[in-house]
């Protein structure tokens, strides 16, 4: 009856764009089909009264939704549509759009209040993203993960693109596979491997950093040197070597040298030996061995890092992580691990049952 | 103690010729209802003589009654109902969220027989569902949920982007 009817219809407008009035028993059943299947009345079939009446009930950010829905809702120029978005409505909706077609290929930049586009091929130190050289990537800059001395950074933008396709479906952000890179630098003589991995679990992104230090025996001292504790972080709070400042940690299984006197005995081997930031969501493990053969000591570190759901930069899960890009906020007063519930250890485990759970 | 006297009865009828027989203080919950029974005498009110509703067919009457008959003790609206405040909750009491758990066309039908029978209470009740089912949705999730096509073309979309300054791409 439906294939009928759209039949008729077809032809019934053929005939009227022909100027050729319709025969009259066709009219009948055009009449009796109308009777049997009477349109639906809709949402944008309501007077634009009632429409009004509507969107009175509304926030400013889901009026704008709704006017963005088809042209005869856009023309409509609902009262709320029409005067300048507030700083927050226009988060709120911008937010919105973020998961929306029509902000297919942009996503929101809290530091601007504003939609950035990006390229599905972006990643951390994606050669792409540097050339394309847009805003996204210059607020990616000013707000990432990039510990004193710790090369291998990870901008905000990241992060909340690879939590966008968690949320949102495999058509918006990054996989979650562009933020899982490996990359190398030295320092002298001592070559610093790193790894990154990624699980998602409770909607909270977590990392995992696996950093494998080669030392070689005659450069321990250049590791000593190059490793103080301005240098290599694990995170803002915990270098490598004690520091003056009250709220840096130190690796305490790094520093046992002045305890020896040979070099072979430089450092203290130990085997998944455990720690963790009282600041900021890192638990680590750290692997200490000596190579006769390689003649040198293999340093190896698993940082695991919960970074939350990468909602906002502010959100303190993040900001306590990306604490050196943010100088002015950090403060002991701030929200921080020592105030909340997660206790030592407490990251490293979930990691272990995610990975558990996945296998 | 005084006998309470019996309610008056009013006959209205849908457009597809169904009369009801309802209390008067419930056929005047309706603004123009309550204004046509002003204008008409007792004596012309009959079954014979019922008030025609043109716009509303039985189905719709039937639930409008309905409403009328559980908030025909509600006291009026007042003039700082009208105002701002009233409009911007969409609080709704529980009875009335029972009762427009109805599908949509129901639903727009009977915030177009509120709307022409001009009973505020019920348009604002109507009104405040389908806003419920608006607020936080995203343009494509709201298309999804009441069957809306998107018409705009990509070079439009972009002219949106653009118009309101909400992309800053380089």
């Amino acid at each position: 009856m439906v294939r009928n009817f759209q039949l008729l219809t077809k032809s019934l407008l053929g005939q009227w764009f022909c100027s050729t009035p319709p025969l009259p028993h066709t009219l009948e059943l055009f009449k009796e089909a109308q009777e049997d299947f009477p349109p639906k009345l809709r949402l944008i079939d309501l007077p634009s009264d009632v429409l009004f009446s509507i969107t009175d009930h509304l926030d400013t950010p889901s009026v704008h939704s709704l006017s963005l829905t088809c042209r005869s809702l856009y023309a409509s120029r609902f009262p709320a549509t029409q005067r300048p978005l507030s700083p927050e409505d226009q988060q709120d909706l911008l937010i919105t759009l973020e998961r929306d077609p029509l902000g297919d290929g942009f996503f929101y930049c809290q530091r601007c209040n504003k939609l950035h586009n990006y390229d599905r091929t972006w990643g951390p130190h994606s050669e792409s993203e540097k050339s394309q050289n847009t805003r996204g990537t210059l607020c990616g800059m000013k707000d990432a993960f990039s510990p004193a001395g710790n090369p291998f950074d990870l901008g905000y933008h990241h992060a909340r693109l690879a939590m966008n396709n968690h949320f949102y479906g495999p058509q918006f952000g990054i996989p979650l596979d562009a933020i899982c890179i490996e990359q190398i630098a030295s320092r002298g003589g001592i070559a610093i491997d790193c790894s990154t991995a990624a699980q998602i679990l409770h909607d909270e992104l977590y990392i995992r950093r696996t950093y494998k230090f080669t030392v070689p025996e005659n450069g321990i001292d250049d590791f000593f040197n190059t490793h103080g504790f301005q240098d290599f972080h694990l995170c803002e709070h915990m270098p490598f070597l004690r520091s003056p400042s009250v709220y840096h940690q130190a690796v305490p299984e790094l520093q046992c040298r002045s305890r020896t006197a040979l070099a072979d005995e430089a450092f203290q081997p130990c085997k998944n030996s455990p720690g963790s930031c009282g600041i900021c969501l890192l638990d680590y493990d750290i692997t200490i061995q000596h190579s006769s053969n390689d003649k040198a000591w293999n340093i190896a570190i698993q940082a695991f890092h919960q970074l939350g759901s990468c909602r906002s930069p502010d959100d303190w899960k993040w900001a306590r992580i990306s604490e050196r890009s943010r100088p002015r906020l950090f403060g002991p007063n701030r929200p921080n691990r020592r105030g909340s519930s997660f206790g030592p250890g407490v990251i490293m485990s979930a990691w272990l049952s995610g990975e558990r759970s996945t296998a | 103690m005084a006998e309470s006297k019996p309610a008056q009865k009013i006959w209205i009828r849908s457009n597809d010729d169904k009369t009801f027989e309802i209390d008067r203080d419930v056929g005047e919950r309706s603004v123009l209802i309550k204004n046509l029974l002003e204008d008409v005498g007792d004596a012309d009110l009959s079954e014979e003589n019922a008030i025609p509703i043109q716009n509303v067919n039985e189905t719709v009457l039937r639930k409008v009654i309905e409403w009328c008959e559980h908030h025909r003790n509600d006291p009026p609206a007042s003039q700082d109902e009208e105002s701002d405040a009233r409009k911007k909750t969409t609080e709704i009491e529980e009875w009335d969220q029972k009762f427009m758990q109805v599908d949509q066309e129901m639903l727009f039908e009977i915030i177009l027989a509120a709307n022409y029978l001009d009973i505020k209470a019920l348009l604002d009740v109507g009104c405040k569902t389908v806003a419920n089912m608006i607020k936080g949705k995203s343009p494509e999730e709201i298309r999804k949920t009441f069957n809306i096509t998107n018409d705009f073309s990509p070079e439009e979309e972009e002219q949106i982007r653009r118009e309101n300054e909400w992309a800053e791409d380089r």
